[in-house]
């Protein structure tokens, strides 16, 4: 379950990423629930996918975790909810490169959503997701057991940093879903 | 062809007519897209000298999603006259004549894009195809050798309907080979990560002699 921490916050939370364009919730699910979250997405059967120009990772299109799901509607009731998201899982040598790509095509403003289910991550490996607007480039820092939303407008693109040789025989795995 | 111009700079094997006979088919015949790769390509000490000159450039980081790697400006504003006589040589007549007789593409004396670039340990350059404005032709001296393991190795796709497919060549660096390739809608290639090493070159574009239509800004 979401970490108890959060229940009553909603409105707080709200208030943050309208402010600030986005929040990262540290901890947000119970030792458990993350494990559990976690040993799923061990498990998935993911399909590599490359095209040179433009990525280089696997991915599964899956449900939504139903904790997550709920959460969020309890955070932002008013948008159009999606019912499934992608998990990522990326490696030495893959990539994201701006482009419209499948993960990371030039979408409508919404809430972008990102499960990071990695522990141990660093950020000098790459596989750090991305945002770009064309003047500034926020990264969004690598933690486990993170949420993080954050408020896209149209001229935001994203893009994973290429990972390298010292990430060799590691995996980095988060869920991306976005919310219009 | 002028060749006591290119006798000053050049190997004189690259200046033998039968060899430059040999070239001439085997860039057109080259795959995955037209290239050669010039092994020990500059005569006396130009590479050394160059090298040298490199370690006094300053570097900026260039950094994106699609590299990252150190860069100088272009070396056309360089303090060092060993890049001004340099470059003087790579766009003039003589050595553009002799670059175009190999590839069979016209191309403009005088106008060149240069610079140093410098790999480190886990800098790449990802999968592109350098096609922006006139470019004709890309062209790399490497000043570094390096070993299987240490990567940095220019990687050219193969393509099927008109995007890169897998990689079919693998070009590593050696010190003062001169690589170049035709710059097409086709001509993808890329920068193998270096693997705890430093990878040094200078590179540029040559240019068409004629301005040409319909070509597509790079990402």
């Amino acid at each position: 379950m979401i970490n108890p921490s959060y229940a009553g916050q909603e409105k707080k939370i709200r208030a943050v990423l309208r402010k600030e364009g986005i929040t990262i919730l540290r901890n947000i699910f119970d030792a458990a629930t993350y494990r559990q979250v976690q040993d799923q997405a061990s498990a998935a059967s993911l399909e590599k996918d490359v095209s040179p120009l433009t990525h280089s990772y696997s991915r599964q299109e899956r449900d939504i975790p139903q904790e997550v799901f709920q959460f969020l509607k309890s955070i932002l009731p008013k948008k159009s909810y999606p019912h499934s998201s992608t998990l990522i899982s990326l490696t030495w040598k893959d990539y994201t490169i701006l482009h419209d790509n499948p993960i990371d095509a030039k979408e409508p403003a919404g809430v972008d959503i990102i499960l990071d289910l990695t522990e141990g991550w660093r950020e000098e490996w790459g596989g750090i997701v991305t945002y770009d607007d064309g003047r500034t480039t926020l990264k969004i820092p690598p933690q486990g057991n993170s949420l993080t939303l954050l408020r896209r407008t149209k001229k935001m693109q994203r893009y994973i940093k290429y990972v390298n040789h010292h990430a060799s025989g590691k995996r980095r795995r988060f869920i991306l879903a976005r919310l219009e | 062809m002028h060749p006591s111009k290119l006798l000053e700079w050049l190997n004189p094997k690259y200046l033998e007519p039968r060899e430059i006979k040999k070239l001439q088919q085997q860039f057109l015949n080259a795959k995955p897209f037209p290239h050669l790769v010039l092994p020990h390509f500059f005569a006396y000490d130009t590479p050394a000298k160059l090298q040298k000159g490199l370690a006094d450039e300053p570097f900026q980081l260039k950094d994106s999603d699609l590299f990252t790697f150190f860069q100088t400006k272009d070396l056309q504003s360089s303090d060092n006259p060993i890049f001004w006589t340099f470059r003087e040589f790579l766009c003039s007549p003589e050595f553009i004549g002799y670059v175009s007789s190999l590839s069979g593409i016209a191309l403009k004396p005088d106008i060149i894009d240069l610079a140093g670039t410098r790999y480190e340990d886990t800098h790449y350059l990802l999968c592109h195809d350098d096609q922006l404005e006139s470019r004709a032709i890309a062209f790399f001296l490497y000043l570094s050798d390096l070993p299987a393991k240490a990567g940095g190795r220019l990687q050219l796709f193969g393509s099927q309907e008109g995007k890169p497919a897998t990689i079919e060549k693998n070009i590593p660096p050696r010190f003062n080979t001169f690589a170049f390739f035709q710059v097409s809608p086709l001509s993808f290639h890329a920068v193998e990560e270096v693997i705890n090493s430093k990878r040094l070159a200078i590179s540029g574009w040559f240019h068409h002699a004629e301005k040409r239509q319909g070509e597509r800004a790079q990402q």
